[in-house]
């Protein structure tokens, strides 16, 4: 009886050794703790810049900030306030506000980021685009567009968020400093970067409207004024309806970002002085006396708006939608390829430069823009880092799609930038 | 019963008198120990049951032309015939599934899924246990023909992943229950067998019918295509954008039922060293009806909502900000599932070589083009309110039906095995198997079956003899290949179980007890 103890025992030595031997290699679960970075509003009236721009009566620029740490509805307590941080300013697209970042996860995929030590805090100040037209280029130098060009890499960055007024936790360095965008955000943000010297350090985009006439000179909007047309309706015989019955409603995306863009860049007024009401600072009106605009008939809309002068504007082409050159020539001055030729490419080759660009076909034409935007640069010996990305079947990457995924890569590329790692 | 058959009724007695015996034993025990823990795994392929009771399994199942013992019941129910005393037996096997995945599960091969992609995942660590047993009484019945009862599982899969959380840009703030892709199968057959000779000495029939017993435990992963899309109101676009563009669909469905199946055998000995054994299974489908709890996990963004301009999207208690809230929505149904079994047939060879060692080679093919994969239907569904009930999208998105399809091939077994006597008191037995997989060119390969290609096998056992009592031990690693799956089969219809792209390792563990009664 005693051996067959034994026999047992050995067996059951054997199974323990056998069980103890598949050891336990752990459990794969992932406990993410997500940090409680909050939105801020940061909304600023910017008197002088946005005085008479359209459809903003109180001149405000309308902005939300992402902050680390911050409570959901309110800024960290100033009795423990936050490290100072870096800045980064993105600019939304056409028709959007500044709720758009977050609407793509911007909060989320930040607090992650942090959590994650794969980016240190910042500051994310998001700009919501004019609605007037879904937005107007963050571009113009007064009148109904605004005055971005002394805005967006100016008092906005000298009188406001580096001002210690609005965001007393950010760190007012160029080094520190970052803008970026998608769409009319991206040209907004480039446009910036070269008509200012040494405000952000680092710049950032996503397909845009970045080289209006394309690697060709004969694609990019030129390709678009058909679409113009054939949202209207346009026969190419009717030379007064075309110009003066056009629906400028949300159905029609090209007719609105055409307009936008003529707001900005071929305005029939071309300078407009304020002459506030004596009897209520309110009332804005303008000096005729040095009231000059584009004499040209042509292609002018001048009913879109309303009134006589209020604000028309000329279109880069005809009824037929071939280029008219007196007004694209206009435009063309506003093309990044142009801006950079009058100020050197020294602003941007000073910069860090993060592009991601679309490799599926967008009706707009913004990645192929964007694509000869990255040759120019490169052709200037800049040389950007570039991000092509495409969707799967079923879902190409066009407009804004996977923009969750590529915040999360501007993020980083901004974050590389601030620590001098890139 | 006549002279002859008396005289094999054997009832070996352990001859523990000898030291020389003793120290054989405990080196043996010492290798079989040191092998066990360097080695790695034995298994079937599919769901199958890598094998029943330690000597036929130690022999890496090449035990048809054998079949002296109760597990005959599973190998060759002829072999019933030449089992000359009763016996009572019982078997535990303990089953170790030791499976990595690398996943690369990226929408496109480049957005995040919440899959933990890149990194190695394990499968839920757990030492399974599977219970079999029964007896075999020679009764004064026809002939005296030779009646056993016996309960094994012959179809049995168990493994657990937790390989998922959803991104925090898609919801930062829900949990997903751990075991997201699970099979737990068992199929128990209870079998009644019988036995005879037809040929004294020559030739035996033996018949297993057998009732079968299934319980499923089926959990998946569905990524369903956002319905709130397409719309005028530019919130839609984002909606239909990733990473809302999918929305998780955790899926666990517990259930069993019943079905009948038949194993028959013969067993034919040649001459006095040769014997054949060919037998064959057909188990009947089963119908499998139980519970299902559906968990849907909705994108969350408030801004989103709360800026929206369509009221349908804005309004609180509105079908698209149910879709953006955030909430796990839990449902509950019947559901019922038919499980398609595969029959099999097999024949073995066994020689007797020398008067102590018997040399057995075995081979088997299973059917299993038969197997279709899983087919949930769903009923009496509750636990929706609001909107996910009243509103026809949702109601429709958060019912449908799932699927889990598989598209196998029939596959061969072959396996060989060694017997030797090494005392009147210690039996020793090892063997060898290749095995291939009904997957092997499967488009549809997920977490749940994992059977990477041919396998092999390698087995050791003992058994010792102490008077009336049988001991056994027996140990198996069976090795997989290496798998790379790529790109996603299925993917437009979220309602099946895609191809889970990865890189697939696996090894598997199994060792066995038993013991036996001769009476």
């Amino acid at each position: 009886m005693l051996r067959i103890t034994k026999f047992v025992l050995l067996i059951a030595i054997i199974t323990v050794l056998v069980v103890a031997g598949c050891s336990d290699r752990g459990h794969n679960t992932i406990d993410t703790y997500i940090g409680d970075g909050g939105r801020l509003v940061i909304n600023h009236v910017f008197f002088d810049e946005l005085l008479v721009q359209l459809n903003n009566k109180k001149q405000q620029l309308f902005m939300r900030a992402y902050v680390p740490n911050a409570t959901k509805w309110g800024p960290p307590p100033l009795y423990n306030p936050p490290k100072p941080m870096p800045l980064l300013v993105l600019l939304a697209p056409q028709g959007a506000d500044e709720f758009y970042y977050f609407n793509h996860g911007l909060e989320q995929i930040a607090n992650e980021l942090i959590e994650s030590g794969e980016i240190e805090p910042m500051v994310i100040a998001c700009l919501g685009n004019n609605p007037s037209f879904g937005g107007m280029f963050w571009s113009g130098n007064g009148g109904g567009s605004g005055n971005y060009d002394t805005l967006i890499a100016g008092t906005l960055i000298s009188d406001y968020l580096s001002s210690n007024a609005a965001l007393p936790f950010v760190i007012d360095s160029v080094s520190k400093r970052g803008i970026g965008g998608i769409g009319q955000g991206a040209y907004g943000a480039f446009r910036a970067s070269l008509m200012h010297d040494s405000v952000y350090g680092s710049v950032s985009a996503i397909d845009g409207p970045l080289d209006f006439d394309g690697a060709s000179g004969n694609s990019g909007f030129l390709d678009l004024f058909d679409d113009f047309i054939a949202e209207q309706s346009f026969n190419g015989n009717d030379t007064v309806k075309w110009i003066d019955e056009i629906d400028t409603s949300g159905s029609n995306p090209f007719t609105r970002m055409i307009i936008g863009a003529s707001m900005a860049f071929s305005p029939h007024d071309t300078l407009f002085v304020p002459v506030f009401d004596p009897y209520d600072a309110r009332l804005v009106n303008y000096d005729s006396s040095i009231f000059y605009s584009l004499a040209d008939s042509t292609t002018l809309v001048s009913r879109i708006v309303g009134g006589t002068r209020d604000f028309d504007f000329h279109l880069p082409f005809d009824s037929t939608g071939s280029a008219y050159a007196p007004i694209w020539d206009m435009w063309k001055k506003n093309n990044l390829e142009t801006l950079m030729a009058d100020s050197g490419s020294a602003r941007l080759a000073n910069m860090k430069i993060w592009i991601a660009s679309s490799t599926d076909p967008d009706p707009r034409g913004f990645n192929a823009q964007t694509q000869s935007w990255v040759n120019t640069l490169q052709g200037a010996s800049i040389n950007p880092e570039v991000v092509t990305y495409q969707g799967y079947p079923g879902h190409p990457a066009v407009g804004d799609r996977y923009l969750s995924d590529l915040l999360r890569k501007m993020l980083i590329f901004h974050d590389r930038s601030f620590r001098g790692l890139n | 019963m006549s002279k002859e058959k008396l005289d094999k009724i054997i009832v070996p007695h352990m001859s523990m008198n000898t030291e020389r015996g003793m120290g054989i034993a405990r080196f043996v025990a010492a290798i079989f120990i040191v092998g066990i823990l360097l080695a790695s795994p034995s298994y079937a392929g599919g769901f199958e049951n890598s094998g029943i009771g330690t000597r036929a399994n130690g022999m890496a199942g090449a035990f048809r032309a054998t079949a002296d013992d109760w597990t005959a019941a599973y190998y060759n129910p002829a072999g019933y015939a030449y089992i000359w005393d009763n016996q009572l037996s019982a078997n535990l096997a303990l089953v170790h599934y030791r499976d990595e995945i690398t996943p690369d599960y990226r929408w496109g091969g480049v957005y995040e899924t919440g899959i933990y992609n890149d990194r190695t995942n394990f499968n839920a660590h757990e030492i399974l246990s599977n219970p079999s047993g029964g007896f075999v009484l020679r009764l004064p019945i026809w002939d005296e023909t030779v009646w056993g009862l016996s309960a094994y599982q012959p179809f049995d899969h168990n493994v657990t992943w937790t390989m998922f959380s959803p991104l925090p840009a898609y919801n930062d703030s829900i949990n997903v229950p751990a075991d997201q892709y699970r099979t737990n199968l068992d199929v128990v057959a209870f079998q009644l067998t019988v036995a005879r000779e037809f040929m004294e000495e020559k030739l035996s029939l033996g018949l297993g019918l057998q009732l079968l017993r299934g319980d499923l435990i089926y959990t998946n992963l569905f990524f369903r295509e956002n319905p709130i899309s397409s719309n005028t109101d530019p919130t839609y676009d984002i909606i239909a954008d990733y990473p809302y563009d999918r929305i998780p669909q955790w899926s666990s469905n517990n259930g069993n039922g019943f079905g009948f199946g038949v194993t028959a055998g013969m067993l034919y000995k040649v001459n006095k060293k040769l014997s054949v054994g060919i037998s064959a299974s057909v188990p009947s489908s089963l119908t499998l009806t139980g519970t299902a709890q559906n968990e849907f996990y909705l994108p969350k963004n408030n801004t989103l909502w709360e800026n929206a301009d369509s009221a349908a999207i804005a309004n609180p208690g509105s079908v698209g900000q149910l879709f953006l809230s955030g909430d796990k929505i839990i449902t509950e149904s019947d559901f019922e599932a038919k499980l398609d079994l595969p029959a099999s047939v097999g024949i073995g060879f066994a020689y007797q070589l020398t008067e102590k060692l018997r040399v057995a080679l075995d081979a088997k093919y299973t059917l299993w083009s038969v197997y279709k994969g899983l087919e949930f239907t769903y009923s009496n569904t509750t636990g929706l309110s609001g909107p996910a009930d009243t509103a026809t999208v949702a109601r429709t998105f958060f019912t449908q039906n799932i699927s889990a399809p598989v598209d196998w091939e029939n596959s061969g077994t072959v396996m060989l095995g060694v017997e030797y006597k090494f005392a009147d008191y210690l039996t020793l037995f090892g063997g060898g198997s290749v095995d291939q997989s009904p997957a092997r060119s499967a488009t549809q390969f997920t977490p749940q079956f994992i059977d990477n290609g041919t396998k092999t096998g390698i087995n050791f056992g003992l058994q010792f003899h102490i008077e009336r009592w049988d001991l056994g031990f027996m140990s198996s690693y069976t090795s997989q290949p290496d798998l790379s799956v790529v790109g996603f089969d299925g993917l437009d219809d979220g309602l099946v179980a895609q191809r889970f792209p990865g890189d697939y390792k696996s090894d598997r563990y199994e060792s066995a007890l038993s013991i036996n009664y001769r009476f």
